[in-house]
């Protein structure tokens, strides 16, 4: 895959929808391509943060530490670390690659240093991530209250208001 | 708390400057909450973004077809609500009610326009901030949302 083919495939992702090609062009290069080799880990539950990374090719799989059983599978075209990156918190499980791999790597040095300089760029970021964190957002919350209405009213968390009286002071 | 002291709190998450401090009081509105005060009601665009200083507050969503509440998670002090609404311009998914006196900050939705429309570091330091908050609170409801789907699958 040639450094076109694989900016249009980041283009195709919901985060860097608020870029123009040109600026993800510039945002590309402000990365790095790192590769992965069939068990290598991407990086390690509790570790700080170091970056956002989009799979170019392979898969991963996402587990606790200590577990076998992975939590989430992430393929091409995918992206992983975006809460570490938002927060510069420590990463909330282990990504290992399970078969060779290549991924897009922005570090967060280089977006706080966008950010420092008020970069444009950053700005389509924050926009495209917004956008998608916000549809993800609604999309959790109303599947939640879906199920809640089947299992009703058997669920705990459903309270009515007479239940939210008691528990005032 | 003072509304210098209050504004300490506006970063939250620790990835402000300095700097920011100024000019984000000017555009912050400090807000006493009052024991059943809605902040943002369910079905309605959200009037702005609040954080929560002290004092408890709650979600409220209304089930498919009902007219019961369910309470979706606590709201953690020290932390933005409401930005969904306010980035998508849509309604409020819930609603969010005080359940204790307390303290809060509000950045109504023209100040928060005009914030992003500067366009400089601020405003980015800003939107990362509310981001890294509705990231977080994505994160949540997903793994309520997992638990759900385990409860519905046990039944």
């Amino acid at each position: 895959m040639d450094k076109n083919q694989q900016i249009q495939l980041l283009l195709k992702h919901a985060f860097f929808q608020g870029l123009s090609p040109t600026e993800m062009k510039a945002l590309f290069s402000a990365g790095d391509i790192r590769a992965y080799s069939q068990g290598q880990v991407l990086f390690h539950q509790d570790e700080p943060s170091n970056g956002l990374i989009f799979v170019m090719s392979g898969i991963f799989h996402v587990h606790l530490e200590g577990r076998e059983l992975p939590l989430a599978t992430v393929k091409a075209g995918e992206v992983i670390g975006e809460v570490g990156l938002l927060g510069r918190s420590k990463r909330s499980a282990t990504v290992s690659a399970q078969t060779e791999a290549f991924v897009w790597h922005l570090s967060l040095e280089v977006f706080e240093g966008l950010i420092k300089r008020g970069d444009t760029l950053v700005d389509g970021l924050l926009k495209g991530m917004g956008d998608d964190l916000c549809r993800r957002f609604r999309e959790g919350v109303y599947e939640a209250a879906s199920i809640m209405g089947e299992l009703a009213p058997k669920t705990a968390a459903r309270l009515t208001e007479e239940d939210l009286e008691e528990k005032l002071p | 708390m003072t509304p210098t002291e209050l504004i300490q709190h506006a970063d939250v998450l620790g990835l402000l400057e300095e700097e920011d401090l100024l000019p984000l009081a000017s555009m912050l509105e400090p807000l006493t909450l009052n024991r059943g005060q809605v902040l943002i009601r369910e079905g309605k665009r959200a009037p702005g973004t609040f954080l929560i200083v002290n004092g408890e507050v709650q979600i409220e969503k209304m089930l498919p077809g009902d007219t019961q509440r369910v309470l979706m998670s606590p709201v953690k002090t020290g932390e933005w609500i409401g930005i969904v609404s306010l980035l998508d311009g849509q309604e409020a998914t819930a609603s969010v009610v005080a359940t204790s006196e307390g303290q809060a900050l509000a950045l109504n939705r023209a100040n928060f326009e005009a914030l992003r429309k500067n366009n400089n570091a601020l405003s980015l330091r800003f939107g990362r901030t509310v981001l890294a908050c509705l990231a977080q609170q994505l994160t949540r409801v997903n793994q309520s949302v997992s638990g759900l789907r385990s409860a519905l699958e046990q039944r």
